[in-house]
């Protein structure tokens, strides 16, 4: 990572799931989001949202030290917003592009609400993949943020429920497909375990815990890439 | 003052720049990732759109030699068309918006393909246009740039559409109309006499019969004799069918224009380019002492220069949209200009 991204102001950009959110971190380190949720919205709020972020703050795009984008896996639709999106924002600019691994994100969001030392070893994060399946990846909680137990799987609804079952927090825009499982509907698993998504997903969430999570973790999550040629992670490769 | 014009409704990547007065630069980068599928493939199309936006858009403005204190809008197409190749380009124009602090200028592809005459030439107003390809089959009646009125449309495929999907009962590769034209051009129109659809009917169009009696046509040669079948009698076939699509095409055409009384005739869209609706639109215009006026082939498949041309139009008229531009993959009346 460049360390603009640490000192100047870096936009992040959240559509890979129901939840269109834009996050703006000023070099004072203090995050500002616009968001909003639901299907239809990201084609149209995404770049209200810059735009307002921007001008609030009289900042042009090249004033910025990074832009960040959520990078997949999830909706295909939301993914190509962001992507394209980034591509006409830093077209021929030397502002850099970072993508942080949407599931990362979510658990980056999840280690800022519930990894306190101790309380938990890690979490698992799910994205509706639709049908019955979920994206899901699993994460071990460290001091300065999160590493990944496992690889982006797609499981069934099943599967990851016995996961939330045994104990394990189970977080992202996927709970509300868990929830209507029958063992979800039957209420067997206990609340204080489900983080709702508003608190765990969002562009804010990626901008913050790169300001506590510097280190080797967040390295690994948020990878700089050629705007040019940044592709989402689909994961179904074609 | 110049626009950038932005394209990508279907398999094409597209930028250009015009600057009212002419096109400075029209770069396209097609899309080949379809062929041993036999059609466009969407969430391919999307992403080789994902893939080229860029370098398409940069090759354009380093040809149009301006920069982007040169550019006043960004126009882009925002429908009829596939909704994740409509988002690529939607997307980046509005991204590329927001960075130059540029007004985004929202294009119906139909429009633009109406206007896509003007890259070369100004036709006489008011004229009728016939856009023709494999997605749209509509007559417009235009009395000035930006006003215009549907006088007729298809009510299921389009002529290109069913120039495709007969050349795969033939056994074509996709696409199939370029070459049923080329075999055409050899062949006798009158070896089978396929319908013609509503020819009685007003301005309105329908493609789906004619499909449907080529499939029976051939269903009746024996299965194990079609191959050969075919194989002999292609050329006459191809000429038979584009005779039955184009008489319909003409003879609506023709409708229009004696309904208007206008004195120039425009033909557009990707099926403007074959030879035998060619040949009788002139015929046509002869006999109706109108001017015709058919884009240069690179203009009448999909492209920017066309959009970049509509979007000029806008700017003049000062129609800017907003950055809540959205995509419509269905063709939209409240979206098309009248």
């Amino acid at each position: 990572m460049d360390a603009d991204i640490l000192t100047k102001p870096v936009l992040s950009i959240e559509t890979a799931t129901p939840v269109c959110s834009v996050a703006l971190r000023l070099a004072d380190g203090s995050i500002q989001e616009l968001r909003a949720e639901g299907k239809g919205v990201h084609s149209e709020q995404t770049f209200v949202f810059i735009e307002r972020l921007l001008a609030r703050e009289k900042l042009a795009v090249a004033d910025l030290g990074g832009v960040i984008v959520s990078a997949g896996p999830g909706s295909y639709t939301g993914l190509r917003v962001a992507s394209s999106a980034v591509k006409g924002l830093l077209f021929q600019t030397h502002v850099p592009l970072y993508a942080c691994q949407t599931l990362g994100a979510i658990a980056l969001g999840v280690w800022q609400e519930a990894g306190l030392p101790g309380s938990f070893p890690g979490c698992d994060t799910v994205i509706d993949a639709r049908r019955n399946h979920l994206y899901h990846q699993s994460w071990r909680f460290r001091e300065d943020g999160v590493e990944p137990e496992s690889d982006v799987t797609v499981r069934e609804l099943e599967e990851v429920m016995e996961r939330w079952e045994s104990g394990r927090i189970v977080a992202g825009t996927g709970m509300e497909r868990l929830k209507k499982t029958e063992a979800g509907v039957a209420g067997k698993v206990e609340k204080p375990r489900e983080l709702p998504v508003s608190k765990v997903v969002g562009a804010a969430h990626i901008l913050s815990a790169l300001g506590r999570s510097s280190g080797e973790p967040a390295q690994k999550l948020i990878k700089k890439v050629a705007p040019e040629h940044f592709e989402p992670y689909y994961y179904t490769g074609l | 003052m110049a626009v950038l014009g932005i394209e990508s409704s279907c398999d094409e990547t597209a930028a250009a720049v015009y600057d009212g007065t002419r096109l400075l630069s029209s770069v396209i980068a097609s899309q080949t990732d379809h062929i041993d599928f036999g059609g466009i493939v969407p969430e391919l199309a999307s992403r080789a759109h994902e893939r080229v936006i860029w370098r398409t858009v940069a090759k354009a403005l380093s040809d149009s030699g301006l920069g982007r204190e040169d550019i006043e809008a960004i126009a882009v197409t925002e429908g009829p068309g596939l909704m994740g190749s409509l988002l690529v380009g939607l997307c980046f124009a509005k991204g590329l918006a927001i960075q130059w602090n540029k007004p985004v200028i929202g294009v119906n592809h139909i429009d633009a393909h109406i206007y896509a005459t003007y890259i070369d030439e100004k036709p006489q107003l008011p004229f009728v246009s016939l856009v023709v390809s494999g997605g749209h089959t509509q007559i417009f009646h235009v009395t000035r740039p930006l006003q215009h009125k549907l006088m007729g449309q298809t009510r299921d495929d389009a002529a290109g559409e069913a120039f495709d999907k007969i050349g795969k009962l033939l056994g074509l590769a996709y696409p199939a109309g370029p070459q049923i034209d080329r075999l055409a051009r050899e062949g006798d129109p009158s070896f089978y006499d396929f319908p013609r659809a509503m020819m009685k009917k007003g301005l309105d169009f329908s493609f789906s019969g004619l499909k449907t009696s080529v499939l029976y046509y051939l269903r009746d040669v024996p299965e194990q004799e079609r191959p050969a079948f075919i194989n002999e009698h292609l050329r006459d076939l191809c000429a038979s069918i584009s005779a039955a699509i184009t008489d319909v095409l003409i003879h609506k055409l023709r409708q229009a224009v004696r309904k208007t009384g206008v004195k120039s005739v425009i033909i557009a869209g990707g099926v403007s380019a074959n030879s035998m609706l060619r040949e009788k639109a002139r015929q046509m215009a002869l006999e109706l002492g109108a001017s015709l006026h058919i884009p240069h082939p690179k203009y009448c498949t999909d492209n920017a220069a066309m959009i970049a041309v509509t979007g000029w139009f806008k700017v003049r008229e000062g129609m800017f949209d907003d950055l809540q531009l959205r995509p419509y993959a269905r063709f939209q009346w409240d979206r098309a200009i009248r």
